[in-house]
């Protein structure tokens, strides 16, 4: 009997011993090995902004339960350059914009001319859409923007995901700070919401869908709910992305834009 | 009844006081009766502005509309259904039109001058805003033109002229960007510095297509033939409509004119003030002027009161007349001006502040005033030489003679 308990003691010694030694693995591990804030942030930075992108894009706009469907083609180049044109429906058709640094000009066939925007309408609704023209136009890395922090993870539509605040570097940012959801098996920020200096939630991002396109894992159905709106979203959906090609100058061109 | 032979006499013992001083209430009376005929001509060309240009005697728009009317809300619009029709029937009813009003921002190099423009049903207007007869240049525009008449202000600040090309460049009523050329058929002026510097009107069919707001409007004014029943009218018709309907009696500017009315009344007051103390001045000239005479009669065995009588009748013939002249030459400048007019067009449009109003002003006398006038004269001339009289006659006899 002695002889037993003299053997149980023995062996909970080491049971005991070899979880400690476990638990100081896995927390020295996880302390060395651990992604900052920054790490993630350029992840996603890596797969969201693009050299050049070209595209096709559906967009579902929802306002107190109708419906309104529009489609358009989309170019753009860094974060400078941006071309847009509707196709359907027959009354938005040929409706045309041209984004050049700060500067948008529209194209309506009616008039048959371009007409520059003021630079504070770039804020403004998109075709009445929940997305403003700076927001279909971003495309800049968030590290040079913002401060980033890590918060921790969550769970979004059961995926993993990582919880960061941005905060902004410079007031010449289209929101003043960010809550990102980053999930971790594909660093896309699969909910984003977007704040105001004030602290006043302006819009909500979720993303649904992404695609795999070299080495960009790259949103391509995209909901975005405007909190200062009732009963209101628009869902962008992207087809047939086409990444850092070759895109002629020309399509950035204000004749380009007032083409017959 | 000898008081009353005496106080006709003593009117004639010395003339020229007496004309003095019924000249000196005569202009009293004159300007009283001329600035409250002014101010009412005023009130009169604001609400008939009001009726003609924003409200008509009844505006019909939807309840969130009329919340949010300063930011213009094109989606929220009236449905022009058959239903709605048959809702506002009303045998009252001399004329109405859909409206349209959206805002735009218009310029040749960049869009940054603010202009509002107005989708108006051409033949109805006429009947209602009279633009056609506003027009200092060009012609009318008619249903189906891609056409525009354009304040003359605004045809300045664009430099514009008829015959133009006008690039309207605004958002649908669903937010999207929406644009049209549109021929400058004419030139129109209102007076109203604010309007003529910001407006311009197209046909209703064409706004209803470049808006995305066919079959609708965001207004419907109504214009009745006996506007005092625009009340009961809009009670009635509100009882059939889930819209927000207005009499013109309850319009946000002729509200705030009401409000406006009280400071009018201070104005006038003052003048009353003035002519007050005018007629004051003058009936205690001619009081003082006559207490040895008053002593006299205190001596002959006169008592204060038939004495205070007897200047009393005299002050109130002075009165009398003084107010009879002041509210004949009142009565006929005013009615003058009623037809002829007080042109404010300079102070109208050179003015930064939107004066409600313009550019001529016709005043408004009307019977009730010019009783009120003659009445106000003779008792205040009445009443304030009481004042004087009554310390006079409380001198001695002998006090009364050395003065």
């Amino acid at each position: 009997m002695q002889i037993i308990e003299r053997n149980r003691n023995s062996d909970y010694r080491i049971v005991t011993r070899a979880l400690r030694l476990a638990i100081a693995f896995f927390v020295f591990y996880s302390m060395v090995f651990a992604e900052t804030g920054e790490e993630i942030i350029e992840k996603v930075d890596n797969n969201t902004v693009v050299k050049t992108t070209k595209y096709h894009a559906k967009m579902l706009i929802s306002l107190k339960g109708t419906m309104r469907e529009k489609e358009f083609i989309g170019y753009a180049q860094g974060k400078e350059l941006t071309y847009t044109e509707f196709t359907s429906p027959a009354r938005d058709k040929g409706t045309r914009f041209l984004k050049i640094a700060g500067e948008m000009w529209i194209y309506l066939p009616a008039v048959e001319s371009a007409t520059k925007i003021a630079g504070h309408m770039l804020k403004q609704s998109m075709m009445g859409s929940d997305f403003s023209y700076d927001d279909v136009a971003e495309n800049e890395r968030l590290q040079d923007l913002y401060a980033i922090q890590l918060f921790g993870t969550d769970t979004v539509d059961s995926k993993e995901c990582y919880v960061l605040d941005l905060t902004a570097k410079k007031l010449e940012v289209n929101y003043y700070s960010r809550k990102m959801w980053v999930a971790k098996n594909s660093y896309i920020p699969i909910k984003v919401e977007l704040y105001a200096k004030s602290g006043k939630l302006l819009k909500e991002i979720t993303v649904s869908e992404f695609k795999k396109i070299g080495t960009y894992n790259y949103p391509t159905k995209i909901k975005m709910v405007n909190k200062l709106r009732k009963n209101t979203y628009t869902e962008l959906i992207l087809k047939d992305v086409e990444l850092d090609i070759n895109i002629p100058s020309r399509i950035f061109s204000k004749s380009y834009l007032e083409r017959k | 009844m000898y008081i009353f032979k005496l106080a006709y006499r003593n009117f004639f013992r010395n003339l020229r006081r007496s004309i003095i001083s019924g000249l000196s209430i005569a202009i009293a009376i004159t300007a009283i009766i001329f600035a409250k005929s002014y101010i009412r001509g005023i009130t009169d060309n604001i609400g008939n502005n009001v009726v003609t240009l924003i409200s008509g005697h009844i505006r019909i728009t939807t309840r969130e509309y009329e919340r949010r009317e300063r930011l213009i809300p094109l989606s929220e619009a009236i449905d022009l259904s058959p239903e709605f029709y048959e809702a506002i029937r009303n045998e009252g009813i001399v004329v109405f039109s859909p409206r349209i009003k959206f805002g735009v921002l218009l310029g040749e190099k960049e869009l940054s001058i603010p202009a509002l423009g107005y989708a108006i049903d051409p033949e109805k207007e006429i009947g209602i805003s009279g633009f056609k007869k506003r027009l200092v240049n060009g012609s009318y525009i008619g249903t189906g033109e891609n056409a525009t008449i354009v304040g003359e202000g605004l045809a300045e600040r664009l430099d514009v002229t008829v015959g133009d090309t006008l690039t309207i460049v605004t958002k649908t009523a669903y937010d999207s960007p929406t644009g049209i050329k549109l021929l400058i058929k004419g030139i129109f002026k209102t007076g109203i510095g604010g309007m003529d510097r910001s407006l311009f009107y197209i046909p209703l069919d064409v706004g209803q297509r470049l808006l995305d707001l066919e079959g609708r409007a965001t207004e419907f004014v109504i214009i009745l033939n006996d506007q005092n029943s625009a009340i009961d009218v809009a009670r009635e018709m509100q009882s059939r409509l889930e819209y927000s309907v207005v009499p013109f009696q309850y319009n946000t500017i002729l509200r705030y004119i009401n409000v406006a009315g009280i400071v009018y009344s201070f104005l006038y007051f003052i003048i009353m003030v003035v002519a007050c103390s005018a007629i004051a001045n003058t009936m205690l000239m001619v009081v003082f002027e006559r207490t040895k005479e008053i002593g006299m009669m205190k001596a002959m065995g006169l008592s204060n009161f038939p004495i205070m009588g007897l200047l009393a009748i005299e002050s109130a013939i002075i009165g009398v007349i003084g107010s009879l002249g002041g509210t004949l030459i009142g009565a006929v400048l005013s009615y003058w001006l009623k037809y002829q007019g007080i042109n404010m067009a300079m102070m109208s449009a050179s003015t930064s502040a939107d004066m409600p109003f313009g550019p001529i002003i016709y005043l408004s006398p009307t019977p009730l005033i010019l009783i009120g006038g003659f009445l106000f004269g003779v008792l205040t001339t009445v009443i304030v030489a009481l004042l004087p009289i009554s310390r006079v006659v409380k001198l001695e006899p002998a006090e009364a003679l050395r003065h």
